[in-house]
């Protein structure tokens, strides 16, 4: 059984800017505005249809505080309710979860959730990071968002060579894929002949992590919209169905991200619970699609076989063997993930959008040539936060046991 | 000419230099408070959790895991066992200096010996990052003037 809902929601407007470096023509309240509209005119309707809307950034990077209040002429708010979600690296995600939650109450009809981060904005993002963390203690020592330490593991596991090799490996597999996606910030056109090249010759940030493998800071926006079945199918011709979403929190201090103090972390709690309660055996055969919240490459290859339930080395081998590429068995990130664009508190919203954009075959050169039906998003924040969404085409699962 | 200035002064885009810099003061509260005291006597008071025993440092007066109250203290370390580590080659700025940090520095995850379940942050010493592996045995270096602060540790170096 998947959590109750009262009623069905869908995504019927997915507006989204260009993800870049910097934006200095545009303010923030014109960034968002930008998203605002594309979505509106995605959906078909006007800011006198959308009943609610949820404003979600991480206010330390731009240090604007009161975003939702300042940025009213951007987000249509105005005589509107209104709430503001900041939740980390999840904040994107928590959005979308906050707008499905707000619909399938009943609470509201059509809701408008609009995630944003203008990083260029930010003195520094690794300094922003840094003093998010616990000021009695963590705060000295936190290093950012970057740590080694998932890659001082894997190559424990499965030796320097072989590790280090499927790292890059992911991460030029994940520059092919933001290469066809016009929205992507960085498309690098790397190529696999680089791989040890890369793997000697890329700045080292930290420990075994390079700047290569690392995620971007960017400028973006993304607004999406959520309506109730009845609307949703009135608005959009292409309603695409938010499934379940569950969200695990293991952020009880610094040192949990860097130490399996519990057997599980909160991605293998999230969708061992995720897909046991509806129904899904084989989350590789299941899903057409999984967006990944997939802040460097290390963490990539690690936090995919939590994900996917898979144990030993069967992630690298399909790393190896390139399963999880456009065509393969499970294509991970047809976007380019996080390495390619990371508008922070719009990151995690671009994972649904892309997924339902993908169920509507208006991704555009990176869409995939398989049918896609069932979707998997996920989101990232904190030490160890997630959120983990299932995302449905059609209206099909209910009564029955997938999977 | 005058047309050409005006429009290049149309064009121009303008943003606005800020830097802030405000002081805080946090409250550590009464078990934050103990741990604090302990490293002034160079000591390192973990909290245990009575469901599940598993120890906390620093401490926390409450087990997130069992839902339960963890006031009591026991001493652990001051030896541990590294299981975990980052070498920091990135410039990053200290939040509570504001000042840019040498590299390359690091950040140790320690199993302080005497701990369960529960892992300890800090720092290696500079001249033994090239020997930090997981598994290493460390032990802490104090600072000679004590004032009930993180900087009251060093950092840990390698035993033996």
């Amino acid at each position: 059984m998947s959590q109750k809902k009262n009623r069905n929601v869908g995504i019927a407007g997915i507006g989204m800017t260009e993800i870049s470096s910097h934006k200095e023509n545009q303010n923030q309240p014109e960034m968002i505005n930008e998203a605002v509209r594309a979505a509106l005119a995605d959906a078909g309707i006007a800011l006198r249809d959308i009943d609610c809307v949820i404003h979600g950034n991480m206010e330390l990077f731009e240090m604007v505080h009161q975003p939702d209040m300042w940025h009213v002429i951007g987000t249509g708010a105005l005589e509107k309710p209104s709430f503001r979600i900041t939740t980390g690296g999840t904040t994107g995600m928590t959005l979308i979860a906050a707008a499905d939650n707000l619909v399938a109450s009943g609470m509201y009809d059509i809701v408008m959730a609009i995630g944003f981060n203008k990083l260029q904005e930010a003195g520094s993002t690794t300094g922003g990071i840094t003093n998010m963390a616990d000021a009695l203690w963590y705060r000295h020592l936190q290093t950012g968002a970057l740590t080694s330490t998932s890659a001082n593991v894997t190559i424990e596991e499965i030796g320097e060579e072989r590790a280090r090799r499927a790292a890059m490996k992911y991460r030029i597999m994940m520059d092919k894929h933001a290469c066809l996606n016009e929205r992507a910030h960085r498309r690098l056109g790397l190529e696999y002949d680089q791989i040890e090249n890369l793997m000697k010759n890329s700045p080292p940030l930290i420990g075994e992590l390079r700047l290569i493998h690392m995620c971007s800071q960017s400028d973006g926006a993304c607004a999406m919209i959520l309506a109730s079945e009845e609307k949703a199918k009135k608005i959009s011709k292409k309603p695409v169905w938010i499934r379940d979403h569950i969200a695990i929190h293991r952020e009880e201090t610094a040192s949990n991200a860097y130490f399996p103090i519990l057997s599980e972390n909160s991605h293998r709690v999230a969708a061992r619970k995720l897909f046991a309660r509806n129904g899904i055996t084989n989350p590789i055969e299941y899903f057409d699609v999984f967006e990944m919240y997939d802040p460097s490459a290390w963490w990539g290859i690690e936090w995919l076989r939590d994900f996917l339930l898979l144990d030993g080395d069967q992630v690298i081998k399909m790393v190896e063997d390139g399963e999880f590429d456009l065509d393969g068995k499970l294509p991970v990130n047809p976007s380019g993930g996080v390495t390619a664009s990371n508008p922070i508190s719009a990151t995690a919203m671009l994972k649904p959008a892309e997924v339902a954009l993908q169920m509507r075959g208006d991704a555009g050169r990176h869409q995939l040539k398989r049918e896609v039906k069932h979707g998997l998003a996920s989101g990232f924040g904190g030490v160890m936060w997630t959120e983990l969404m299932i995302l449905e085409k059609d209206l099909d699962w209910q009564g029955d046991n997938n999977g | 000419m005058a047309e050409n200035i005006q429009k290049i002064a149309a064009e121009e885009l303008i943003s606005i230099q800020v830097i802030n810099s405000i002081d805080y003061s946090f409250s550590t509260g009464p078990i934050m408070g103990k741990w604090f005291q302990g490293l002034k006597e160079k000591k390192f008071y973990a909290t245990k959790c009575p469901s599940c025993g598993r120890t906390m440092t620093p401490p926390r007066g409450c087990c997130a895991l069992c839902v339960v109250r963890s006031e009591d203290f026991v001493e652990v370390g001051p030896k541990g066992t590294v299981v975990n580590y980052d070498i920091a080659y990135y410039a990053s700025p200290d939040p509570l200096t504001g000042k840019v940090r040498k590299t390359p520095y690091s950040a140790l995850f320690v199993m302080l010996d005497g701990s369960a379940r529960d892992i300890f942050a800090h720092e290696i010493k500079d001249d033994d990052i090239p020997k930090l592996k997981r598994g290493v045995r460390v032990r802490p270096v104090w600072n000679e003037v004590r004032t009930g602060s993180i900087h009251d540790l060093l950092y840990f170096e390698i035993d033996g």
